[in-house]
């Protein structure tokens, strides 16, 4: 058999086991007593799943904890056959788990908000660095400052939630017997790092439009006015800009 | 052709994200570290912050382990773009990566797996490396791995193979004697006679590892203390091919940093012992 077909037959055995009958595998690879070819391609398959459920572990640690061994690798199995690992980085193969999980929704309902929240926590501790600014930057430009735009750090995101997870993910995070039920409220999740420590925090409605508003490219006084229902309006968007700052969600302010 | 003369670095460890920061704080007392290429491709971060100071301080080799040379999709672009980067940044005193295949019509199987040894391969991989060292500008040393079968169509023998890649494509061997043993034990092939069979001038790296018996075969898995007989083969590869560079490969169920360092002495030991027996 030539290189390619042979490439080809191992890579099914590996990733498809099911679809490669036997005879291939044992007229392909040499037996060597006490294994024979089967229990040799054996071998790199189970390697192989094990592999991407260790990779999907390491960023969904409370899934895992919610769905337990046997669950999370049945996933892990399903997961891989739709979704192979298109990266040399394998800590890439879980980046459409949250979907898989949307189209596949398990017991509960919320496994796949669950995931999204996870892939987004993974995702902010290897976002590139960039020196934040704090609420200085907006002072030094006076008047002019109502019309600036601001930029936020690589390693700020805002997630979009079906269910509210948040008490989920703090019960299973510290390890509780008795979680939560499902919360079918829809939630905005602010998700960053300062240092190496990723944070997370749950925005009020006004808060995630002025996120929005502000990611969107508006002008500070455009996203002041997410605000505007507030008593204190002014008072509140002074408040909720300076944990911005203070927060190093924003990298930049641009003046106009 | 030949292999350019590679320096005798001595022995070092891995630079793993578990010790990064010991090797930030202080001086960690070993003669070289040895760097997966792929985890710092990343241009800013952690990581590249932790190379660069170490860079400072200690010669640095770039190991890679995903170039799948004798894959069947293209070598990927972007990758070697990733890798010629790095290179150029960290100026290691040489770039290695495995003398196998991993990806497979776009799909990332993440493993060393093993090529049919033949003509075939030979010139697939050979034409390969001289893609990547004419991306890179350099030579390159290749890695034989451990595996757990072997194809019927194979005409040649793995060490001959080795040697002929070497050879053809002028690169350098990263000799891992682990593999080495973990692959005879699991094919039933002598040990030392693949050693006598690898040409003298074209080792310039030594792997060390620790295994886990299955009892059926041998699992190459870096997570535990270098064995017995690898450290007998260890001895004899010396006798062969010198003190060359030598790294104590641990990447799972890390221990701490002072068990890693114990264990890179004993290497030292070894290779000293066997120097002197060959004199
Ligand atoms: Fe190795």
């Amino acid at each position: 058999m030539k290189l390619a077909q042979l490439q080809d037959l191992l890579a099914r055995a590996i990733a498809e086991p099911d679809t490669v009958p036997a005879e291939q595998l044992l007229s392909s690879i040499a037996p060597h007593a006490p294994l024979d070819a089967v229990a040799r391609a054996g071998i790199y398959a189970g390697m192989y799943r094990n592999r991407l459920a260790d990779a999907l572990r390491a960023d969904f640690p409370n899934l895992h904890r919610l769905l337990g061994d046997d669950g999370f690798l049945e996933l892990s199995r399903a997961y891989a056959a739709s979704h192979p690992s298109a990266s040399s980085d394998i800590g890439q193969f879980g980046r459409h788990l949250a979907d898989f999980l949307a189209q596949h929704p398990g017991p509960r309902g919320d496994e796949a908000d669950l995931a999204r929240l996870e892939w987004a926590l993974a995702q902010a501790f290897t976002a590139k660095d960039a020196a934040p600014v704090g609420q200085e930057a907006l002072g030094a430009l006076g008047e002019a400052a109502a019309e600036a735009r601001l930029h936020f750090v690589p390693a700020f995101q805002v997630v979009a939630l079906q269910h509210d997870v948040l008490p989920l993910w703090d019960a299973l995070e510290a390890g509780a017997e008795e979680l939560p039920a499902v919360d079918a409220q829809a939630v905005s999740v602010a998700v960053w790092r300062t240092g190496y420590q990723v944070l997370h925090r749950g925005l009020p409605a006004a808060e995630a439009e002025a996120v929005a508003r502000a990611q969107g490219g508006a002008s500070l006084a455009e996203v002041c006015e997410a605000f505007s229902e507030a008593e204190d309006a002014a008072g509140e968007a002074f408040r909720t800009l300076g944990a911005w700052f203070a927060g190093s969600w924003v990298a930049r302010v641009e003046s106009a | 052709m030949s292999l350019a003369r590679l320096p005798r670095l001595g022995h070092g460890i891995g630079l793993r994200s578990e010790h990064f920061s010991e090797f930030l704080s202080g001086d960690v007392p070993v003669d070289w570290v040895e760097a997966i290429s792929e985890n710092f491709f990343l241009q800013g971060g952690r990581p590249r912050a932790v190379l660069e100071a170490v860079r400072q301080k200690l010669p640095v080799v770039l190991h890679g382990v995903s170039l799948s040379i004798g894959g069947p999709d293209p070598l990927d672009k972007q990758h070697l773009q990733q890798l010629r980067e790095l290179a150029r940044w960290v100026e290691p005193a040489w770039v290695s990566d495995h003398l196998c295949w991993g990806t497979h019509r776009g799909r990332y199987l993440h493993d060393l797996l093993p090529l049919p040894f033949t003509e075939e391969s030979l010139a697939h991989v050979v034409a390969r490396v001289g893609q990547v060292q004419d991306t890179l500008g350099r030579q390159i040393l290749l890695e034989n791995v451990s595996s757990y079968l072997t194809f019927s169509a194979s005409t040649l023998t793995e060490w001959d193979f080795l040697a002929e890649v070497a050879a053809r494509a002028d690169c350098g061997i990263l000799l891992d004697v682990n593999n080495v043993y973990v692959s005879a034990r699991n094919h039933g092939f002598d040990a030392e006679a693949y050693l006598k069979a690898i040409p003298v001038d074209r080792v310039g790296q030594f792997h060390l590892a620790g295994y886990s018996d299955h009892g059926t075969h041998l699992l190459d898995t870096h997570d535990s203390p270098v064995t017995d007989p690898v450290w007998a083969l260890y001895r004899e590869a010396v006798r062969r091919f010198g003190p060359v560079t030598t790294l104590i490969e641990w990447d799972e169920h890390i221990p701490p940093l002072p068990r890693l360092l114990e264990e890179s002495a004993r290497a030292r030991a070894v290779a000293e012992a066997a120097v002197r027996e060959a004199a």
